[in-house]
This record gives structure tokens, sequence and C-alpha cells, in this order.
């Protein structure tokens, strides 16, 4: 996918600049002011970064242009270890793609169906080295209270490194109180931490008709708000799709109906976890570098 | 139309709890089993299926050759299977109708609903096997595969009914140790109830029905079994309402002995339903002569529970639609209780006027 270069680079290259306070366009490649490309030798000689062997290789990622966006398209930089880890011991990464509704194969025709094999593709060619084990797992409806006891089932059975969880959409469309879907989304997050299992959060789709809908918008929200709290990555995408929305208003795609802007969504989405997993494996490695 | 009895009212019970634990969010969820017991009302569904098929197998079907019995069974699962296509397949439909009329894109991947509308031809294929399944339509495939597997232990328990219960309890067992379970299709994953182990309870149904006209000691043991299963179900409130629940991280393997689990129908789930059973079995006559128009609307609705069953898991959907579209405030759900309770009624009253037409 794209060309690979050293953890090393990345840090001297102004890592956190292109994290989700980048530029407009949220694009690692796009160079806006303070950000250098990280395909290119990293110039600034960091006088004070601890000198250290590099651990993890990773590439840039590149956002395709229908999935470019202005709002960030994830926030947080929360250190996916248990990834890095992974990665280090040269074994594949566990990976549970949680609430994709997804089925199984490669070639899967729709892009809802293609979300999970997207995601691993998209990982394996960006991190060197990285091989995922992909287990990509629908929800069947339940809400956040009955799906966390099957997600710590699910959890003790695949014993995974990763979860890419797409969460709320369940609650909110069942219209669970947003405080009691946070207090129960805590508690499984605190219970993954205690079990040093990485997670990204994905928030529910954008769909117009709800976009001035508080039950829904407060879901959306407080999942914002208990991700930033338990210092676990988050993807955007319910702003992300919006920002779809209102830059392609004439597109095909969109002005038939909005069932293609979910497609166009699921897409991106991938796009979207790969940055943001990227992320937060070099800021593992930093963190482990700050160790050091 | 035979008079009111208790398997009859317990699964009317068992239906209204299912009916309103379909309905997630809703404040009379409070009313259902699962927030006063580690077992909920699929359990006692799944149970009192056991005991009604004993009263099958055991009526006059006892002296009839093993063929027929056999048959009788195996087009009882064909129904059912028949119900799930129909009942899914409008589910389905009711979702896609949804998400036209509202333009509302969320609908199509409501309920793991997706693949049915974007991976059509697997899906379809799934459905038809059952390995494709919606949330909160699911348990008509267990109860399909749990009566052809009831068959042979049915047949067994014609021989010996401990030889039946030993051979039930030997597939829960390897089952659990060995983590088998059926695989879904497309999606990837597993079915949401094992059969497998969720037989068991079926044939513990059955076995514990059969006992009591074969073993005059029957009565006597669960009188004496009364205090302790009170205890027990006690137990299981103070745990519910603690919030307790074995971490499936921390619990010695084979795991699922030890925790709640609900697709594997862990043991506390299997002793909290028996407890239950035996707990409220003198209540029956008590609750038949105090509340006499309750005991007869749920006898009503269990006596046809496949046709009230059906229309209860498409009214629970129409009932989150209705919440999902407008605001979710109690006047609207009491609407939404009170309207299905009434259509399920007017089911069971149909269906029982058609299988007693000429």
């Amino acid at each position: 996918m794209a060309s690979r270069i050293s953890i090393f680079s990345a840090v001297v290259a102004g890592l956190l600049a292109v994290g989700p306070q980048a530029g407009a366009t949220d694009d690692l490649n796009a160079p806006s002011a303070g950000a250098v490309p990280l395909a290119t030798p990293a110039p600034l000689a960091a006088p004070k970064a601890p000198a250290r062997r590099p651990f993890v290789r990773a590439g840039n990622t590149t956002y395709s242009t229908e999935c470019k966006v202005k709002s960030p398209a994830y926030e947080g930089r929360a250190a996916l270890r248990s990834v890095r880890r992974a990665v280090l011991e040269k074994r594949p990464v566990r990976v549970i793609a949680l609430g994709s509704s997804s089925t199984v194969g490669i070639g899967a025709s729709s892009p809802l169906a293609s979300y999970p094999v997207r995601l691993e593709n998209d990982l394996e060619g960006v991190i060197e080295g990285l091989q995922v084990e992909m287990f990509p797992r629908g929800q069947s409806g339940e809400v956040a209270e009955g799906a966390a006891e099957r997600l710590k089932a699910e959890v003790a059975e695949i014993k995974p490194d990763l979860i890419v969880w797409q969460v709320g959409t369940n609650d909110a469309v069942a219209r669970i109180d947003a405080d009691d879907f946070g207090d129960q989304l805590r508690d499984t997050l605190s219970w993954l931490a205690s079990h040093k299992i990485d997670v990204v959060l994905i928030d529910p789709q954008y769909v117009e008709r709800l976009s001035k809908d508080e039950r829904y918008t407060s879901i959306v929200n407080e999942i914002a708000t208990v991700a930033s709290e338990m210092r676990v990555l988050l993807v955007n995408r319910y702003d992300a799709m919006a920002d779809l929305a209102r830059q392609h208003p004439g597109s095909s795609y969109l002005s038939n109906d909005r069932f293609h802007l979910n497609d166009l969504g699921y897409r991106c989405m991938a796009e979207y976890a790969t940055r943001a997993i990227v992320a937060g494996v070099l800021q593992a490695d930093i963190e482990n570098g700050a160790m050091h | 139309m035979r008079p009111p009895n208790a398997i009859d009212f317990w699964r009317g019970i068992a239906l209204v709890m299912i009916f309103i634990n379909h309905i997630p969010g809703m404040d009379y969820s409070i009313l259902t089993l699962r927030n006063y017991a580690i077992s909920d009302a699929a359990e006692l569904f799944v149970f009192l299926a056991g005991c009604s098929l004993a009263l099958v197998a055991n009526g006059k079907a006892a002296s009839r050759p093993v063929g027929q019995l056999v048959m009788r069974l195996v087009m009882r699962a064909f129904e059912i299977w028949q119900a799930q296509i129909v009942t899914i397949s409008v589910a389905v439909a009711i979702l896609a109708a949804g998400a036209i009329a509202l333009d509302d894109p969320l609908l199509l991947e409501w309920h793991n609903a997706g693949p049915a509308f974007f991976d059509t031809v697997r899906s379809s294929v799934g459905m038809v096997l059952l390995t494709y399944q919606i949330g909160y339509f699911n348990i008509l495939p267990l109860y399909v595969v749990l009566l052809l597997l009831a068959i042979v232990f049915i047949l067994m328990a014609r021989w010996s009914l401990i030889a039946a219960l030993a051979a039930s309890t030997a597939l829960y067992v390897v089952t659990l140790a060995f983590e088998i379970e059926l695989p879904s299709w497309p999606s990837e994953g597993a079915w949401f109830f094992n059969p497998l182990s969720w037989q068991l309870l079926i044939v513990l149904g059955f076995v514990t029905t059969a006992s009591k006209g074969k073993y005059p000691a029957w009565r006597e043991t669960v009188e004496r079994l009364w205090p302790l299963a009170v205890a027990l179900v006690l137990v299981g409130l103070v745990i519910v309402w603690v919030d307790y629940r074995p971490d499936p991280m921390l619990v010695p393997e084979p795991r699922y002995f030890f925790l709640f689990d609900k697709k594997y129908l862990s043991p506390a789930r299997i002793l909290s339903m028996i407890a239950i059973a035996i707990a409220f079995y003198p209540a029956f006559p008590v609750l038949l002569r105090y509340a006499g128009p309750v005991v007869r609307y749920c006898s009503s609705l269990g006596r046809n529970s496949l046709a009230v069953f059906c229309v209860a898991s498409l009214l629970a959907l129409a009932g989150q639609m209705a919440r999902y579209v407008g605001e979710p405030t109690f006047l609207l759900d009491t609407l939404i209780v009170a309207l299905g309770l009434v259509l399920l009624r007017i089911t069971a009253w149909l269906a029982e006027s058609q299988s007693s037409a000429p």
C-alpha cells in the first residue's frame, strides 16, 4: 500500500503533528503546516529524542480521495501495547471486529461485507511484519448490557490483542438512556483494560434523519466522552460521514438515496480505523522508547 | 380446547416475558424473569417445551409404534422450521419497509440483518439452513434442532428415563468441555443459542414430567426439595441484584461450566431454572383459584405457543420500530405492551378457532 519507514523516522518527523489534531485534510501525506511527510527521511534530527533502535516499522497511510474529511477521523492518543507486542513477537495480531454485521469471505461484494477484510489488508500493508487474524462478529441487536456479557465470553474464547468495536448503534436505535449506556461502556472498557486488550471504538453512523435527534446524538456524544475518559482511540465515523454528506451533496452516490452513503461510510471506516490503529501502535512504540 | 393447566399457564407467562424482553429499553422489562434470576424466559420456554413433549410422548402416543411417534415429532420440527422461515422473512421485510419509508439505512443493519440485504445470495441459503439468524429471531432455529435431537432421547426414554438423561448430560458435558458449537453462516460466529447444550434443558423438562406418572415418590421428592429450591431461588435473586457475574478470563477451564453463559447454557442457568420450577410448582392451583382471568389468559397463549411466539416476535419488532420513530415514553411503552397483549390473545383465539374448525 505505502512505502515503509521506521518508527524512528516517524517519531523524529513529528509524529504527533499528524495525529488527530493534524491539518484540515487529516491526511498523513498531506503537506500541512507543521507536518512533515512521513515518507520522506526526517530532516529534523531531534536532538532530545532518546537514541534507540526502531521497534515497529510502519508505513504511511493515505486516505482515498472520497474518504478525505475535514474533521479528524479519529480521536485520542492511546497506545495499543498489545498490538505492538504481537508485532514484535512476530505472531499474528488477533483482532475482533465487533458489530460489523460482516459476512465471511474475501470477494464479498458489498462494502459492509468486506470491511473487516479491507481493514485486515490495510493493516498488513502498512505495518511491517504485521499479520492479522481477523474475527468479525456481528451484534444481534442486543443493547450494551447484554452485549457486554457476550463480548466478554468471545474475548475469553478468542483472546484477542485488539477489538475494533462499532459501538452504540443498537443502543441508540433502542433509545437506551445515554447515561446508562455510558456506564455500561465504561464497565466493559475497564474490564478489557484490566485484561490488557487494546480497543478502538467506532461511533454510530451518521443518518441525516437523525442528525437533530437528541437521543441519537447523545449516544454519539457519550461515546466520545467515555473514550476520552478511558483513554481509548475513537474513530469519528459519525462526524466523518456527516462531512462526506456535506462535501458531496450533488454526487450520484449520495443524491439518489442515503443508503449509498452508508456503503461509503463502511469503505472509509476501514481507512480511518487503520489510521487510528497505526497511530496507536506508534504511540505504544514512543512510550516504550521513553521507558528505555 | 383443553382447560388451563400449569404447563400452558407458565408457557404463556414465558411468552409474555419474551415479548417484553424483545423490546429493549422498556421500563416494563423490570417485570421479567431475568431481573430476578440467573436464567430467563428463554430457559422457561424450553424447559416447558420438554414438559409438553412428555405429555405428547407418554399419552396416547406411548402405545403407538415408534415410527408414528418419530414422524409426529419430525412433522412438528418441520412446522417450526416453516414458522421460522415465515417470521424471519416478515421481519426482514419490516426492516426494509422501515428503511424505505424513513429513508434510514440504519434499519438495514439492525439486528444483524445486514447480510439479508448486502449478501442476499448466501444469506438466502443460510436462512433456509437456519444458519443465518437475526437478533431476537433465534429461538425457533434452536427449537427445530432441539426437537430433532429430542427424538433420540425420547426413544431412549421408552427404554429407560435414566439412560436418556445420562446420554443428554453426556452430550452437554462434551459440548461445554470442548466448546463445540454450531457455526452461523454467512455471518461468522456461532448460533446465539447452542442446541447441543440447550438440549439438556428440554430433556430435563421431559424427564421430570415423565417421572411424575412413572414414579409414585415423585411428588414427595419435589416436596422435600422445595425448601432447597426456594433457597436457591433466593440466592439467585441476590446474585442478580448485586450484579455478580463470573469473569470469563478468570474462571478455570473449561470455563463455560463456571460462567452464567446463555449461549452454552451454563450449569448455573440450568440449576436456576430447575429451582424456579420446583419453587413455583405449588403456585398454579393457588393462582387458578385467586387469579382465574390471568391464568385463563396466559393458558390460552401457552396452548397456542407457536403461533403466539411468531406474532409476539413480529409485534416486538414493530414495538421497537415505534420506539425508534416516536419519542419513547412510559405512555408509549404502556400502549405497546397493552396492544401487544390484546393482539397475542387474538392470535391465540384465531389459532384455536382454526384448529377446532371442521
